[in-house]
Formats: structure tokens, C-alpha cells, sequence
């Protein structure tokens, strides 16, 4: 399916902004259930693959929900909304996504329905000379041209169409501060203002990915903001990060850095349709964060939140 | 072109080096881009997150074995298997069996530590066998192979511990007629030779049944 015939099968709602939901934290089956039920959580943001095992079956490869893993998570977000962020999409892929994931989903849908339905603009898998599918290790940023913009409109197009919901595309966080760009396209932000209005799609706007960029490339972080299409924005991840080798690393090991907080502060301001904003932590971290931290940067978000959407334009209530 | 591009840089940071040769089919800001990646502290600094990536994928996946091993020894054997281009895959179960055998190869035998790691690969295989197990009863006389996801594990002489994927828990202690059928189907072996050389048919029929012996 092309992106102009995706784009007219697509429902319209999947073309409105979302619904705001308010502030989110990812599913962490390492982090107590109490945590998601303390009143500071609004939703709950799922990467379903953290709840599949890989299976072949000959040369083809699918990705199985567990059912156990699946149950326990519905069980500790207890009702609360659910929006889907992917990791394994690979949707930037030269020799195209990853099936298996696109498989997994619809059978998640199934399951436990979501409000949107999220991925990272960029790359982690590629056909070699023999056409075997290779990982690389790393997700990868896309080269700012138009060619890379036209690989990823219509799969754009295509996922929103197919699961009815709006979808978004994420900024990464990467360490090459020079990408092959085309000049009609005007770098990263370009490349995703680009893609989020042909696919009419969404923007994840991760600003501790923009952050990072900034600190390590010497941008002002402010200036990238203003190209950024805001009115295009419908979520927002807010979370740490660390030094390493001198470089910023977005290790969503950590608190928030303060600047983010004032960041958030002035997009939310501005971007009127964002319906969420989530506080990213690595499960392998969140333990030894705790979740008296954890606890604290919600309420920091919650009040941001707040401030600027109120309360009666959550809809935090059931599915 | 995009599709040169990208698996040249992809290719680069898998094997943590810069591309050796450009692709005549990329552009001029592609090929300027792959070509500046030989002094480049950007591409140094990714290929370090991408090997801390995999370490750690590899470590998730041997957690038992490596966690035994003195911190040296351990990290050595994480580096190699990392060097070979391993750990790359999100789901760290999927290397699993072949890390761990991997790991066995470079272990003294006997060892407590080769025990360790035979006995993780032993669960790993089990619970992966076990997503997609379905009892399948034998006709005939079938050709007898040991099951994909079944391992005997002997700690010392006198327990000896069944893995197979259709366990309630995965394993249980080996009876001895249970044993000595497994070494009997090191290679694959006729039911009627199995019987006529003494093992039971029904020892034979509750292997199958368990995923530890497969019907071929």
C-alpha cells in the first residue's frame, strides 16, 4: 500500500490529535504494582516486546506475547490506558520493517487495546549481500534527505491506517553530529517535520533526545525547538541521562535534568496537542532508582502538567 | 542511495570498524559521511555503546554461568562472544543456547562451572521448546532423536536432572531407566532397536510424550 491510499483508508480519528491522558510511565514489571496505582500515573506506555519471546519457524521469524507476562502486566496497570512504544520496528530499514513486530502488534491490539501507538525514526536492521537480515546492536539514525523521508512516509501512512489510532514517530538520540543531508530538508528536524506531514502522522517529541544532541554537537537546544512542528507534537519523554567517553549519553538512568523540566515547561506552552507526557527509566535501572525517585520526577511532571492542561482535560478513566 | 548507504554504515558499526570501501552507488554526502567515520570520535563512541549493548544482552542471557565465574574470566568470554558478533539481537533468550555453548566449549570438564552453564542452557532450551510444544504420539516405529528442548544434566553420580519442554516445571529428577535411554539416543536410534536392546517401550513412550525424546 502507497501513502496516498493509506492515507484514504486511513480512520480520520487517527488523524486527530489524541485525547490528553496526562502524565505516563513506561510498564516496568521490575517496578511494585502500588506504583501505578499511587494516583501519580495516568497511563501506562507498553513496549510489547518486552512481553514476547523470538521463535523461528524455519527462516521466518515471530515474535510470541507470553501469556503470563501479558496477564501480569494488564493486571498491575490495573485499567489504566495504554499507549504502545516500540523499539523493533525498524520502520527507517532499507530492506523494509520488521514484520514479525507488525504481526505481534495486531495480536496485542487484540489483547489490550491502546490509544496510540508509537516508534523510533531510524534504523537497526539491514539485508547483507546475501539478503540475511542483520542487527546491528544499536538503533541508527536516518540521513536527512528526501530519499530517506520518502522510504518512511508511506510506512508512516500505513501503520496508522492499519491500527486506527494515531501514530507517532520519535527523535532519536544518536553521536554523529554530521548526517548526509539534503539542503531542501534542514537536518533531523526537518527530516521529521517532513515525514509527520506527509505520513500525517504524529511526533514523539523525546526532548532528552534532543537534549543530548544539543549538548554534544553544540546546538542550542531552544533553537532546534523552534523547528519543531508543535503543532504536530502528541507526546512528550522527559528523562536522565549520563557522561561517558564525553559525550551526553540518554541513559534513562537518572533524574531529570533541570533544563528539561524548563524545556517542558515552555513546549507545553506552546504545543497544544500533546496528550501525554511520559518519564522514560530502563527497567534495568528502575530498581535501583527506587521508587521514591521515580515517584518524585512524576510529581514534577504532574505538575508541569497540570499548570498548563489542567485537570478536567485528562481522561485517565478505563481504556 | 539509501540502501548502499545504510548497510555500509550498519556493516561499520557492527564490526566496529570504518567501512574499508564505498559503495559506488552512494551519494556525495553519503559517501563523505562513510568516509569521514576513519577518524571520527562519533563513530568511536558508537561502536562503544553498541558493545555495551550486546555485553550487556550477553550477560542477561548467561546470567547464572557468567555471575560464577571470576569477573576476569567472565568478561573475557563476553568480549570474545561480542567480538564474533554476538549479542546484536534485542531478545537476548534467542543467543542464549548458543552463548551458553559457546561458554561450555572454553570450560574445564569436569567442573562445577561447566555443570552451571549446561544446566542454564538446559532451561533455556526447555522454555523456549516449551512455547510452542505439543505432545505428539508415536506411530509405528519411529526414528528416536533426542528433543530440541530437552538436555540430561548429572550432578554427580547419584542425581541426574531431566529438562524437557513438556515438564510442568521444566525439569524433574531422571529416573535411572530414563537415563540410560537418553545415552542410548546420543544418535538416533529405531523404536523396535530401542526396545529389543532392553529399554522399556513405555520409558520410551513418557519421553516422548515430555518433549525429551522427539518421534521421527
Amino acid at each position: 500500500m502507497d501513502a496516498g491510499a493509506a492515507l484514504a483508508s486511513t480512520p480520520a480519528h487517527s488523524r486527530q490529535p489524541p485525547r490528553p491522558l496526562g502524565v505516563g510511565l513506561p510498564y516496568i514489571a521490575e517496578l511494585p504494582a502500588e506504583l501505578y496505582r499511587s494516583g501519580l500515573v495516568d497511563f501506562v506506555e507498553v513496549t510489547p516486546e518486552e512481553l514476547c519471546r523470538e521463535l523461528w519457524k524455519g527462516h521466518e521469524k515471530t515474535l510470541a506475547l507470553i501469556p503470563a507476562q501479558l496477564d501480569r502486566a494488564r493486571e498491575t496497570c490495573a485499567g489504566l490506558p495504554s499507549v504502545i512504544h516500540g523499539v523493533e520496528l525498524s520502520i527507517g530499514a532499507p530492506d523494509g520493517w520488521n514484520p514479525a513486530y507488525v504481526r505481534m502488534l495486531d495480536e496485542f491490539r487484540s489483547a489490550w487495546p491502546f490509544r496510540w501507538h508509537s516508534e523510533h525514526l531510524g534504523f537497526q536492521t539491514f539485508a547483507n549481500a546475501e539478503g540475511d537480515d542483520l542487527e546491528i546492536g544499536v538503533p541508527l539514525p536516518l540521513p536527512c534527505t528526501a530519499e530517506a523521508a520518502a522510504l518512511v512516509i508511506p510506512r508512516a501512512a500505513v501503520l496508522g491506517a492499519r491500527y486506527g489510532v494515531p501514530f507517532l514517530l520519535e527523535n532519536p538520540a544518536h553521536y554523529f553530529r554530521t548526517l548526509p543531508s539534503d539542503p531542501r530538508i534542514g537536518g533531523e528536524v526537518g527530516l521529521m517535520n517532513r515525514i509527520v506531514r506527509g505520513a500525517q502522522c504524529w511526533q514523539l517529541l523525546d526532548l532528552h533526545n534532543l537534549y543530548c544532541n544539543a549538548v554534544n554537537f553544540g546546538h542550542s537546544v531552544r533553537d532546534l525547538l523552534h523547528q519543531v512542528s508543535l503543532d504536530r507534537v502528541a507526546e512528550i519523554h522527559v528523562a536522565g541521562g549520563s557522561w561517558f567517553n564525553g559525550y551526553y549519553m540518554d541513559g534513562h538512568d537518572g533524574r531529570v535534568p533541570e533544563a528539561l523540566w524548563e524545556l517542558l515547561d515552555e513546549v507545553l506552552k506552546r504545543a497544544s496537542n500533546v496528550a501525554g507526557v511520559v518519564f522514560e527509566v530502563l527497567s534495568d535501572v528502575a530498581p535501583r532508582l527506587g521508587t521514591e525517585l521515580i515517584a518524585g520526577e512524576l510529581e514534577r511532571a504532574r505538575q508541569i502538567w497540570h499548570a498548563h492542561r489542567g485537570r478536567e482535560r485528562s481522561q485517565a478513566s478505563g481504556c | 542511495m539509501l540502501t548502499d548507504f545504510q548497510r555500509t554504515w550498519g556493516l561499520a558499526v557492527r564490526a566496529g570498524v570504518p567501512p574499508g570501501r564505498i559503495p559506488r552507488g552512494c551519494t556525495v554526502a553519503e559517501r563523505t559521511f562513510l568516509e569521514g567515520l576513519e577518524h571520527s570520535d562519533d563513530f568511536k563512541v558508537t561502536v562503544l555503546v553498541q558493545r555495551s549493548w550486546c555485553e550487556h544482552r550477553a550477560r542477561t542471557a548467561a546470567r547464572l554461568v557468567l555471575a560464577a565465574l571470576p569477573e576476569d574470566q567472565s568478561r573475557a568470554l563476553v568480549e570474545e562472544w561480542v567480538a564474533r558478533g554476538g549479542g546484536t539481537s534485542s531478545f537476548s533468550a534467542s543467543e542464549a543456547d548458543e552463548l551458553l555453548e559457546f561458554i561450555a566449549q572454553r570450560l574445564p570438564d569436569p567442573s562445577p562451572a561447566l555443570t552451571l552453564c549446561r544446566m542454564e542452557q538446559a532451561v533455556h532450551r526447555a522454555s523456549r521448546a516449551s512455547a510452542t510444544f505439543v505432545p505428539v504420539a508415536a506411530a509405528g516405529d519411529p526414528l528416536l532423536v533426542r528433543g530440541h528442548g530437552a538436555a540430561l544434566v548429572h550432578l554427580g553420580e547419584s542425581l541426574s536432572v531431566l529438562f524437557a519442554p513438556g515438564l510442568a516445571d521444566l525439569h524433574r529428577e531422571a529416573r535411572e531407566d530414563e537415563v540410560e535411554l537418553w545415552l542410548a539416543c546420543a544418535s538416533p536410534v529405531r523404536l523396535s532397536a530401542a526396545v529389543a536392546a532392553g529399554h522399556p517401550r513405555e520409558v520410551v513412550l513418557r519421553l516422548i510424550a515430555i518433549g525429551a525424546l522427539e518421534a521421527r
